[in-house]
């Protein structure tokens, strides 16, 4: 099993993160699914924030997550996530948080406040949210998108073929679409992303019919990545993609009509989160 | 003369508790120079292989750990006398 190589150099900036995110008890993604980037974002100074606690209740088998019965939602968390994000001196902020099936509102409410607060003090800072699919919910879905988040990503994570063997059972393709495309209809100016993780099973053409379906639903940021093997209870890699190859999926994405693609093996979903969100503005003429 | 012992970060990851990993390769010897980003050892865990770099330039003075150690948050790995 090939692993990932983490260059970690303990700078100053990656200190001064590290120190924070324990000392406000706040999750990041960044260490809880042990992201490949964590040394490059944490050491200039940004990370993306994991509410709603660290234990997802669904188990999807190429996530590193914990996995099982959640705590209940912190309701000083939005707080602590505001200061996180004013002691960092962030202008992009970028959330995301495990599935809460067990919520009566699945999480969307912390969601909303956490943007809101955030929102409200610092209107100029561009927020985006990654979130779960909250079972297709519109209701939910459109409590976080009333919280005013500039960018609202949901992941599809893999080609339809074999989503039921890569994704939790309540998880569905045709409904993280869905999820993508409601967004757009509550409100249009939203810039809508989501991700394909590479080298779990499927096909070239599958890829690309993903990506048609993705435009489809109005998604405009894309992120291709390579799946790594986070450990012996998750899928194996079925094959590493060549940078030739990230590169044609690249021109084919803009092809496709996406503002902008973000293909890389170690690109993940917030990855340069804040050079995707302004290329595509860019590219879209605003 | 300033001596900076190099431990396996505890801010690594900060806010898991314990983890432990393998010494899988030392890259520097007793008496090596060191510039600030030279790796210096790697350490194999569950899902991968961190290799931690110096935040020194100087000089090797001891090394506390052989490849097959397994080491946790907390544990010296080298000591270097920095250059000032």
């Amino acid at each position: 099993m090939e692993k990932i190589r983490l260059r970690i150099r303990l700078s100053r900036d990656y200190l001064s993160v590290a120190s924070l995110v324990k000392e406000l008890r706040i999750y990041t993604v960044c260490e809880e699914a042990l992201c490949p980037n964590i040394n490059e974002c944490w050491g200039s100074k940004t990370a993306t924030f994991m509410i709603l606690g660290k234990t997802c209740t669904r188990g999807c088998r190429f996530c590193y997550v914990e996995k099982g019965s959640p705590e209940p939602p912190d309701p000083d968390e939005p707080r602590r996530v505001l200061e996180a994000v004013e002691r960092l001196d962030l202008d992009y902020v970028t959330i995301t948080s495990v599935t809460r099936d067990d919520l009566p509102d699945e999480g969307a409410d912390q969601y909303y406040l956490t943007v809101r607060l955030i929102k409200e003090k610092h209107p100029e800072k561009i927020v985006e949210v990654l979130i779960p699919d909250f079972n297709g919910r519109v209701e939910l879905i459109s409590r976080v998108v009333e919280a005013g988040p500039d960018v609202v990503a949901h992941n599809i994570e893999t080609v339809e073929r074999i989503t039921p063997m890569v994704r939790d059972r309540r998880a569905s393709y045709s409904q993280s679409l869905r999820v993508l495309e409601i967004i757009k209809r509550i409100n249009p100016r939203i810039i809508t992303k989501s991700s394909l993780l590479l080298g779990l099973g499927e096909d070239f053409s599958e890829v690309i019919e993903a990506m048609k379906d993705l435009r489809r639903v109005g998604v405009e940021i894309l992120v291709l990545s390579q799946y790594l093997r986070p450990g012996p209870k998750q899928l194996p890699v079925t094959k590493y993609y060549s940078l030739e190859e990230f590169k044609e999926l690249e021109k084919i994405g803009y092809e496709l009509g996406f503002s902008y693609v973000l293909a890389h093996p170690l690109a993940r979903t917030s990855y340069k989160a804040k050079e995707a969100y302004y290329e595509a503005l860019k590219r879209k003429g605003l | 003369m300033v001596l900076a012992t190099i431990y396996v970060p505890r801010e690594l990851w900060p806010r898991r508790g314990v983890w432990s990993g393998k010494i899988i390769d030392l890259k520097v010897n007793i008496g090596d120079k060191v510039s600030v980003g030279d790796p210096l050892v790697e350490i194999e865990i569950e899902k991968a292989v961190i290799v931690l770099e110096s935040e020194y330039s100087g000089v090797v003075k001891e090394i506390y750990v052989k490849k097959g150690d397994l080491v946790g948050p907390g544990d010296k790995i080298l000591l270097i006398e920095v250059f000032e």
